[in-house]
């Protein structure tokens, strides 16, 4: 018994160190005096969207949201992974392109993978929907020196974004949704891995 | 007696339990239906807008004049977009009648039923019928005193323009009377012409102050004084929001400091010299020429209840023009006389917003109470804690159901602002003409004939407007040394964006029971993936991006002959995952680079079976593949030796 007790301690604690000291990485200022060139790719993205609400709702409340989910994905009928990808990587790499000449092989190589895309749903007792949808999109980013053997992983962060799309959301608003949380992840993200940056960007 | 009167407060209090979800619900079925078919139309609308944008005015105006054809809350709107498509197609009479018709409409059209729905709690914004903001019933106006003006008749030419003064002077504070110069100094102008030189006048006056109020030197302090203004009208509670800790007084002094500044920036404007002609009064034509796209609506705040104000920053080409065959020369034309855009973004304290603000707020507070009382029943626990969460996820629910989301109908042909040319012609025949360029291709021409009878005979010319809806590149990008290869010398063929894209793109499914597909476009790697096909066979190219082209077409020209465009037509995707195909068309034109002239046309097609990948891998495939087939074509390697590329 006792030496249960001290395996779920020690998993809760190694759990909680390795939960709560997260922290995002910048690209270290060296690189970016060196000038390096670097390539932009999304990884993992879901292929469809997805539905999450606040969780308060127990069984009743995910039955609510997920019937709730069927006329959202008309709503945005046509958007798969694929455009999501895309959409992404090119904002990120429009901003990124004021510090970094961005290529499709460079000696930087970035990865964005998202985690989740698609609706958030406030939700209390039994599902009831307490606020309007929001779109949101969250995910990493990793930036690698493709020339380091060891320890290549030079930069990373975990971004999330969310815009509000009103409680009657049709396939234009979500789609304009779309478009604003990808700059706005972009934003996000290349603020954070420019942090260490202290010299002002390139000229276009 | 005891338990009688228990047992009916408790049978009252059910009841009311019941009744207010069912309450709740039949009000949100309503809107729900009003909302469906409004947001329905609006779809269709910007569909006909696209197309009112690339220069296909009959079929924008089919569509348009197809949903103002019965009454709804938005038929206004689709009357005012409709009457654009008519000016566009030089139909004046056209535009007139639906414009008589928005005036018509403004005056007596007006439910109050409907008005009060969108004033009580539930109900939705957009149900409102639409009236337009005081800048888009001043531009209805304006357009219609112009025509009016045309036709030569003056008295309902100034009704017109008084009527657009009125919709457009209640501005908060009452800063500004009106402040569309344009519309004081073609009243001013009706008022000469009928001869009454004492209102023409007073008119003349009125322009100049609207001049002085709106002009570039004055924007920033006026604007800073709004919001100072405002926030001496704020609650504290609000102003401690806001992160405000200056008092009454101290907000006060800094109004009159910036009111003492402004007063002497306003003094030192010369309006009457910025005005030109249209002060004087001393022209008989006038030529407008509309510029870019004005900003559209769109939601913001965390229950999407406020309205911002989204600009279109492209820029676009100034169209060629010429009267009688001379060169019109763009420079010394005010051009600030009709800024729609700063006329659509200055219009703070708007009386709908308030009550938006308030919706809002109303919103949040019976959230918090459910949330209180939800929290309170799971504490208690027990039949009775279950009870009051039940009650508590209730006003929640209800919290949910109102409906605070802000209305962004507006009026989406209208341009970012006019240019204006104000002339004074001899009597007799005249001709205006120009063409509209889509960066170096000349793609429509237009010809307005007008004759000049006597002194009292006036000519108004409204341009049909740029093709903005064909570009798809904002601002600048970055571009390698790699892509601007062989920039400057004459053999090089010039690589502007491409035209026709969106954000996102629907692909056609063509078979059944396949899941629709959407693309989001890169611009500059269809540009790389065209250089590249170049480069394959041996033709030098340099990228060019959307602001350079606009801004130096003259000089890319004058150092270079010849420029690929490339528009992209549709794309297809046909049959299943196993045995399918995409199919792109795409249309390259090869343009004569100081003439517009297209030298060589065609229209082609790639294909790709890939259908594994996705629709972006598949769709840069097409890319390539057709260029390869347009580059390859015997026509291009004629056209080309012809021209020595």
């Amino acid at each position: 018994m006792t030496r249960v007790i001290i395996l779920l301690l020690s998993c809760a604690i190694i759990g909680s160190l390795a939960s709560g000291c997260y922290s995002p990485k910048p690209i270290p200022k060296a690189y970016f005096e060196s000038k390096s060139q670097m390539s932009v790719a999304v990884g993992k993205c879901p292929e469809k969207a997805q539905m999450s609400d606040s969780g308060q709702g127990g069984l009743l409340g995910a039955m609510v949201t997920a019937g709730r989910a069927g006329a959202m994905h008309e709503a945005m009928s046509g958007i798969t992974g694929d455009t999501v990808k895309e959409l992404v990587r090119q904002r990120f790499s429009e901003k990124m392109e004021e510090y970094f000449d961005i290529y499709d092989e460079g000696t930087l190589k970035t990865v964005i993978d998202i985690l989740q895309w698609g609706w958030y749903v406030p939700t209390t007792v039994a599902g009831i929907k307490t606020g309007s949808y929001q779109f949101v999109i969250n995910g990493t980013v990793t930036v690698t020196d493709t020339v380091q053997k060891k320890k290549p992983r030079i930069a990373n962060l975990r971004a999330q974004v969310s815009e509000t799309i009103g409680n009657k959301p049709t396939a234009a608003v979500s789609q304009e949704a779309l478009l604003k949380c990808a700059d706005k992840l972009a934003v996000q993200a290349v603020t954070l891995l420019v942090k260490e940056q202290t010299a002002e960007p390139k000229s276009k | 007696m005891d338990t009688i009167r228990s047992s009916a407060r408790g049978c009252t209090a059910c009841l009311l339990l019941l009744l207010l979800p069912t309450g709740i619900q039949h009000a949100k079925e309503r809107d729900r239906d009003w909302l469906e078919k409004l947001n329905k139309m609006e779809s269709q609308a910007d569909e006909a807008r696209g197309a009112y944008w690339c220069g296909r005015y009959d079929d924008a105006q089919r569509q348009f004049a197809a949903l103002a054809a019965s009454m709804h809350p938005s038929t206004i709107l689709y009357l005012n977009e409709s009457a654009m498509c008519s000016l566009a197609r030089e139909d004046y009479p056209d535009a007139e009648r639906q414009l008589r018709e928005v005036d018509r409409l403004l005056n007596t059209y007006y439910s109050e039923e409907r008005e009060k729905r969108a004033l009580s709690v539930f109900g939705a914004e957009a149900e409102k019928v639409y009236r337009g903001d005081p800048y888009e019933q001043a531009s209805a106006y304006m357009l219609l005193a112009l025509i009016l003006m045309d036709r030569g008749d003056y008295d309902n030419a100034l009704a017109a323009c008084k009527s657009g003064i009125l919709a457009d002077s209640d501005a908060s504070e009452n800063l500004f009377d009106s402040d569309i110069a344009l519309l004081h100094a073609v009243e001013a102008k009706c008022c000469l012409l009928r001869g009454d030189k004492e209102a023409f006048s007073s008119r003349q006056d009125a322009a100049a102050k609207a001049v002085r109020l709106t002009s570039m030197q004055v924007r920033d302090g006026f604007s800073k004084r709004q919001d100072l203004l405002e926030l001496l009208k704020m609650s504290r509670s609000d102003r401690r929001r806001l992160g405000e800790k200056r008092s009454d007084d101290e907000i006060r002094a800094e109004i009159q400091s910036l009111s003492g500044t402004l007063d002497q920036q306003i003094k030192s404007i010369d309006a009457a010299t910025l005005l030109g002609p249209l002060y004087s009064g001393d022209y008989n034509v006038l030529i407008l020429v509309p510029r870019g796209r004005c900003a559209r609506k769109t939601r913001t705040g965390t229950d999407a209840e406020m309205v911002v104000f989204r600009e279109y920053t492209a820029s676009c080409e100034f169209p060629g023009l010429y009267l009688d065959g001379q060169s019109l020369n763009p420079d010394g034309v005010l051009a600030s006389t009709v800024d729609v855009d700063f006329q659509a973004t200055t219009r703070g304290g708007r009386r709908m917003d308030a009550i938006l603000r308030g919706k809002a707020a109303s919103r949040t507070t019976t959230r918090g109470l459910g949330e209180s009382l939800t929290q309170a029943g799971s504490n208690v626990g027990g039949v009775p804690g279950l009870g009051v969460a039940l009650v508590g996820a209730l006003v929640q629910g209800a919290a949910g159901a109102m409906t605070p989301e802000a209305d962004t109908r507006c009026w989406q042909s209208l341009p970012k602002y006019y240019q204006i040319y104000t002339l004074r012609l001899p009597y007799g025949r005249h001709e205006v003409q120009g063409a509209h360029y889509v960066y170096f291709q000349k793609k429509t021409e237009f010809r307005h004939e007008f004759s000049l009878v006597d002194g009292k005979d006036m000519a108004v010319i409204i341009v049909p407007p740029p093709l903005y809806g064909a570009y798809f590149c904002a601002g600048e990008s970055k571009l390698s040394e790699r892509d601007r290869e062989g920039f400057g010398l004459a053999s090089t063929i010039l690589l502007p964006p491409p035209t026709g894209l969106d954000d996102v793109i629907r692909i056609r499914v063509s078979a059944e029971g396949v899941k629709p597909e959407a693309l989001a476009p890169d611009a500059k790697r269809v540009m790389r993936s065209v250089q590249e096909s170049l480069r394959a066979n041996k033709y030098v190219s340099s990228l060019v991006w959307h602001e350079e082209t606009i801004k130096s077409r003259a000089f890319l020209a004058a150092n270079h002959r010849y420029a690929l465009q490339c528009d992209l037509g549709a794309i297809i995707r046909e049959g299943t995952r196993k045995s399918g195909v995409y199919r792109t068309r795409l249309t390259f034109s090869l343009i004569d680079a100081k003439t517009g002239k297209t030298l060589l046309g065609k229209s082609v097609e790639g294909t790709c079976t890939d259908i594994a990948s996705g629709p972006s891998t598949a769709f840069y495939k097409c890319v390539r593949q057709a260029t390869e087939a347009f580059l390859g074509s015997p026509d291009f390697k004629s056209t080309c030796n012809t021209g020595s590329v």
